[in-house]
């Protein structure tokens, strides 16, 4: 099912959405795998997490997580839009950092491929060996050919942001380095679509994002960040942008990774943020596109589901930890 | 002195090997019909070609073939359980003359029925039965059936490092449960022990397609011989007995990854040591350190 074909059904969804808008636990338990959500707990630090269901899109996996914090849902929904993972080493996220509306060249200024770190000449062996790569074909010669590899990168990672921002989706490049073309904007509406009930959950913000088809009166303005960080030992960049809309008493964020170097295509953090008795109630759903999971099923499957839980969990527990420091 | 009646015997017959590939696409291709994220499917494919060592007390030379074909089709029934179906053949043929204790052929044909299940937030627990006829086929009957049960359990610490907690049981066996440990971790980006069994190795990943490694291989089983066994060979006591063959090799090899979900393999080194261990009859027939040579075929969809 395409979400185009939804279109006719968002005023439906919507009316039935603001019937139960104020059973925040209901909601989260009819679409996500907890059987028990109790806020209580949930505030006194208990994170809930779990797999999510098996997808259908072969390239996609998705988990979901559950907590809640003692403060205003505007307030949480605001430092999640922005939340930097890099004072945590433990995610070894080595730059986080927030984009103007209007991308320079000098906000890259922290990417330094020079190390001899094996992650970061891992990434730089493959630039040169113009393969392995998320990048264009024009973008794989250009970097190969490049003198300073560094200054290749911070070009064409400049280039993405500026071409994102002027044209929204549309200015995204397919990776063809791989040899097939793999546009990361369809890889993120397959993800969507296989997981229908979620994309209709999260309509508001995806749609004032601009990923779900259909004309908005006043499109959200994202949050647009870069990152450094190291997944399965390599070195890895990406770009991405983090949308807010308020609906209602409830707050939704879209936080959008339109373009990674490598290892993945594409991954789309969701996060449903209610005011409940004692503080916040947040609800995250990730979805994730990777090309090696076409090929993995079976056990390996559960097992990379497993570990992504885990790695999400341990990221949540920093953004909680940090959602406690006042600011 | 050698006799060498059972040489035909021992040497792999083609047409078998290629009837069982047939027989294995087959059964793929009926699954993949159906085929999803739900489903996959898993064939592990491997000859070796052992050279000759002296078996202990005897002075006799014996050189071996094996061969083993395990096909499995895992379906996803819920969000945490997996269903394993399938089946196997593994095959050990001895070059072996007459007079001598050790079986000509030890053979395996079974079923492949198990789960693999989520049973914590880092749990994953696999149980294995294999049903079917452990024996050296030379009279087959309903005392040749076995069914050896496997039950892991593996902790996924992190990406890098996880354990393994397992038992073999197989009531036949002079020794029905054997338990295991293993442990496999990725401690850089080219480097991992992967230190599982029943082959423990140390891996080394020369590129994205070809992978070096060292190590060991262990295999082998449970089986019964034929009522004549002993009689043929000149120890009666060994007539219908029980065997638990072992053997343990110790070499190096080559992966090469042809797809992401093709792999062949290439191994060479020493069989350090064979065991069979007629054990109710306390009679072991050992021989050491014979050069062998392996290829493998792993694949799944």
């Amino acid at each position: 099912m395409c979400l185009r074909q939804l279109n006719w059904i968002w005023p439906v969804v919507f009316w039935t959405l603001s019937s139960i808008a104020g059973e925040p636990v209901a909601i989260v338990q009819r679409l996500s795998g907890f059987r028990q959500v109790d806020v209580t707990r949930l505030l006194t630090g208990e994170v809930l997490t779990e797999r999510g269901p098996l997808m259908d899109f072969p390239n996609g996996i998705s988990a979901q997580t559950c907590f809640a914090v003692n403060l205003s849902a505007a307030e949480v929904a605001r430092r999640l839009q922005g939340w930097s993972p890099a004072p945590h080493p433990e995610l070894k996220v080595s730059v986080f950092h927030i984009l103007p509306v209007s991308c320079r060249v000098e906000d890259f200024s922290q990417l330094q491929l020079n190390s001899t770190l094996k992650p970061v000449r891992w990434l730089v062996g493959k630039t040169v060996a113009k393969s392995g790569l998320n990048l264009s074909r024009a973008e794989a010669t250009e970097l190969a050919s490049s003198a300073n590899v560094t200054a290749g990168w911070v070009k064409m990672l400049a280039a993405r942001v500026t071409a994102f921002q002027q044209q929204g989706w549309d200015g995204i490049a397919p990776y063809e380095a791989a040899g097939k073309a793999t546009s990361p904007v369809k890889q993120l509406r397959a993800l969507l679509c296989d997981q229908a009930e979620i994309a209709l959950e999260f309509a508001p913000v995806l749609r004032k994002s601009g990923l779900l088809a259909g004309a908005v009166d006043a499109p959200a303005v994202p949050v647009y960040y870069w990152s450094w960080f190291e997944a399965n030992h390599h070195a890895t960049l990406n770009l991405g942008a983090a949308y807010r809309v308020e609906e209602g008493e409830r707050w939704q964020v879209a936080d959008v990774e339109y373009y990674v170097s490598g290892d993945y295509y594409t991954a789309v953090t969701l996060y449903e943020i209610w005011p409940v008795i004692g503080g916040t109630l947040v609800w995250r759903v990730d979805l994730f596109a990777a090309p090696m999971l076409e090929y993995t099923k079976g056990i390996e499957r559960l097992a990379y589901e497993v570990m992504m839980v885990h790695e999400i969990k341990q990221e949540t527990r920093c953004m909680i930890q940090d959602l406690k420091v006042k600011q | 002195m050698y006799d060498s009646r059972f040489e035909g015997e021992t040497m792999m017959n083609p047409l078998r090997i290629i009837t069982g590939v047939i027989l294995v696409g087959m059964l793929a291709s009926v699954a993949r019909a159906e085929n999803s994220t739900r489903i996959s499917e898993e064939l592990n494919a491997d000859y070796s070609y052992a050279g000759k060592a002296t078996v202990n007390g005897t002075g006799v030379k014996v050189d071996e073939h094996s061969a083993d074909v395990k096909f499995v089709v895992s379906s996803q029934v819920t969000r945490d359980l997996l269903l394993r179906v399938g089946a196997e053949w593994q095959r050990f043929s001895f070059g072996v003359p007459a007079g001598v204790p050790v079986p000509s052929t030890l053979q395996q044909v079974s079923a492949v029925i198990g789960c693999d299940y989520q049973a914590g937030s880092q749990w994953i627990v696999r149980a294995e039965l294999q049903p079917g006829i452990y024996s050296d086929f030379a009279d087959v009957t309903g005392t040749d059936v076995d069914a050896p049960f496997i039950l892991a359990g593996v902790y996924l610490a992190n990406p890098d490092l996880q354990w393994m907690f397992g038992l073999r049981v197989d009531a036949r066996s002079q020794y029905p449960v054997m338990p295991a440990v293993g442990v496999r971790w990725k401690f850089s980006d080219a480097w991992t022990l992967n230190f599982m069994l029943p082959k423990p190795r140390l891996e080394y990943d020369l590129n994205d397609r070809v992978q070096l490694y060292v190590g060991a291989g262990l295999a082998g089983g449970t089986y019964r011989v034929g009522d004549r066994f002993g009689t043929d060979n000149g120890l009666a006591k060994l007539d219908h007995q029980i065997v638990d063959y072992q053997e343990i090799r110790i070499g190096a090899g080559c992966t090469w990854k042809i797809t992401p979900t093709i792999q062949l393999e290439a191994e060479a080194g020493t069989l350090a040591y064979r065991d069979f261990n007629f054990f109710k009859a306390d009679i072991h027939e050992r021989s050491h350190g014979a050069l062998y040579g392996q290829l493998a075929c792993h694949a799944h969809f």
